[in-house]
């Protein structure tokens, strides 16, 4: 008993095509800004380590690099390796003096082992944007390097990266984990 | 008056489970859209409830209250299973949608009817449209039956066939970092990229068929494509320093992004046609977060040049750099709303919150968190979706540009962050 509703006048919908043309950003560089997969040369920045990629059952790309093994390869003095972050207010890139200390042990290592290298991280809290967070990051990885430099140390042993607040220490939303979130790391 | 009798069929009460990566927990403004009834469909067991999804998003787009099926009157169908649209029309429904899934050959038809319950025209029927579906499309069928509901009673687009890109953080997974899409409602989750090391601000290029997203795979900072049909990455840009921040011009031309490679933080663009990095902005104060007017004419961006954070606009016409939000302490992350000359900002009062900034330059609170960030517009312009913490949990949220609806999108694993919104590509 269907009724005379289902005979008005109806429209065929199409299915959905994902088709189309657009630019192609992988063709190639004439510029020379353009990075082609590595072929730039990042200027005394220290390569760190390989990249592996594989491809998930799921689907997607995986991309891996084993860190920690990057990270542990130091051998130095144990002092060093446990006293190696420096903490910040929020919002700050201002040195504390209670990390002066921290500093000036490394700085004094690097100075005596001028084959040795670190990488300052420059890291946040969660509060305010990740792209805020990773220009913050960056000023206080530069902060440490600055006061290192300072303390006689070569420019070409330091190099810094920012990872805003991607990378925190302390898994949490208070200010218990966001006061040892704002930090700087320096691994060699 | 004389009664209005639409009958129909057989009525199916299916209740079916479907699962979503984020669920939907609607935590204002249910009651305060337009009244609308969208009726169970008549429809085998298909592992989409057609009416269901299409309820759903009528609700989360912030226009539309639908009644529950519990809150109709009883006597709205009569003996002989008659539609009463007086009866209907007492809970004070504007329109009703109907319709129906059947198999034809091969294939589903999905059938659908909106008539208007208005006193001045009930019966009329506003909109009747059939269209083929298989099992796998469905929901995809279902959220076209909303974009043309939504379409015919608001005169806007409807956006309920659009993408959304994010950021799960899996905190014991060998791949903690992982870049998802999904449908804008959480279904259809499909994972991109997995990393060992962060993954960030995802963006869509205009065509919806690759992102452009910030990778620390190298342990540094880098701008990739990818193209998530045929899985190609392309790294953009991997210079010292920064590289953040990228965002795909409307027009598909050019790649915005912030390098610190000169000093501070600035902002450049990658003009993907003649191939050209190009500088925007040159000053000793952090320039960051760009983002393009819906014209590609202008770039909105960050600049802590007047001290605190505020957002600035260049416009590529006349070159001409001026400050854009004067009201709040600190202003980040602007996006633009198609349509319209206001903006989405988080400001700084009491936390970190979603706002938008009319064109007045007077500043409307939308949220009430304190952790809310990286806010970005439905290609209609109705709602913006935003990470924020919630529960002690960093998760998803939506807010309509009015403010009026909000709901909160908590993962089913996972803290998740940097959602952005895709285009509307389909027809």
């Amino acid at each position: 008993m269907k009724t005379n509703l289902w005979q008005a006048l109806s429209l065929v919908l199409g299915a959905v095509i994902l088709s189309g043309c657009a630019t192609d950003p992988n063709a190639g560089s004439n510029s020379g800004v353009l990075v082609e997969d590595g072929s730039y040369n990042n200027g005394g920045y220290m390569q760190q380590g390989e990249v592996q990629t594989g491809l998930d059952p799921d689907g997607s790309i995986t991309v891996s690099n084993d860190y920690n093994a990057a990270n542990n390869g130091f051998t130095g003095p144990q002092n060093l390796r446990d006293n190696n972050t420096v903490y910040f207010k929020y919002d700050s890139d201002q040195i504390l003096d209670d990390y002066i200390v921290v500093m000036q042990s490394h700085a004094q290592y690097l100075r005596d082992n001028p084959d040795s290298r670190i990488i300052i991280e420059g890291h946040t809290d969660e509060r305010g944007t990740p792209e805020y967070n990773i220009a913050l990051g960056e000023r206080r990885a530069r902060s440490v390097a600055q006061y290192m430099q300072n303390l006689g140390v070569d420019i070409n042993q330091l190099s810094i990266v920012s990872y805003g607040e991607e990378k925190p220490a302390v898994i949490g939303h208070d200010e218990n984990a966001w006061s040892k979130n704002r930090r700087a790391v320096i691994n060699y | 008056m004389l009664k209005k009798l639409i009958a129909i069929c057989a009525l199916f009460f299916i209740t079916i489970n479907a699962h979503a990566a984020l669920q939907l927990q609607i935590t204002g403004g249910i009651n305060e859209g337009r009244k609308i009834i969208v009726l169970p469909f008549e429809q085998p067991n298909l592992g989409v409830d057609v009416s269901s999804v299409v309820s759903a998003d009528l609700m989360r787009s912030g226009k539309f209250s639908p009644i529950v099926q519990s809150q109709l009157p009883r006597n709205y169908l009569d003996a002989q299973n008659r539609l009463n649209l007086d009866v209907l029309a007492q809970t004070n429904a504007e329109a009703l949608v109907i319709g129906k899934v059947y198999l034809d050959g091969d294939k589903y038809q999905v059938e659908f009817q909106l008539i208007s319950l208005a006193a001045n025209q009930r019966g009329t029927i506003l909109e009747h449209r059939r269209g083929a579906s298989s099992i796998q499309t469905m929901r995809e069928a279902a959220h076209r039956v909303s974009d043309r509901v939504f379409e015919k009673l608001t005169g806007i687009k409807g956006a309920f066939r659009t993408r959304i890109a994010y950021i799960v953080y899996k905190h014991n997974d060998k791949f903690p970092y992982q870049l998802m899409t999904a449908d804008y409602d959480g279904f259809n989750e499909t994972p991109v990229l997995k990393s060992t090391e962060p993954v960030m601000t995802p963006n869509w290029s205009p065509d919806g068929k690759r992102l452009v997203y910030v990778s620390f795979e190298s342990r540094r900072p880098a701008i990739f494509v990818h193209d998530i049909y045929t899985k190609k990455r392309t790294k953009l840009a991997s210079f010292p320093g920064l590289n953040s921040s990228p965002v795909w011009s409307p027009d598909g031309n050019k790649i915005a992004m912030t390098l610190s490679k000169d000093g501070q933080p600035d902002i450049y663009y990658f003009d993907l046609t003649t191939r050209r990095l190009q500088r925007v902005t040159n000053s000793p104060a952090i320039d960051t977060e760009p983002s393009w007017s819906y014209d590609s004419q202008t770039l909105y961006f960050t600049s802590e040049r007047g001290g605190r954070a505020q957002i600035y606009s260049y416009n590529f016409a006349n070159g001409k750099t001026q400050r854009v939000t004067y009201q709040g302490s600190t202003n980040l992350s602007s996006k633009a709303i198609p349509d319209s000359n206001a903006l989405i900002v988080i400001t700084q009062h009491q936390g970190y919150r979603v706002a938008r900034v009319d064109s007045d330059g007077s500043v409307y609170m939308l949220t009430t968190s304190s952790l809310d960030e990286s806010p970005s517009v439905a290609p209609n312009g109705t709602m913006i979706i935003y990470s924020t913490v919630y529960q002690g949990r960093k998760g998803l949220a939506l807010v309509s540009a009015d403010g009026r609806f909000k709901a909160n999108l908590p993962s089913t694993q996972g803290e998740v962050s940097s959602p952005a919104w895709g285009p509307l590509t389909a027809n």
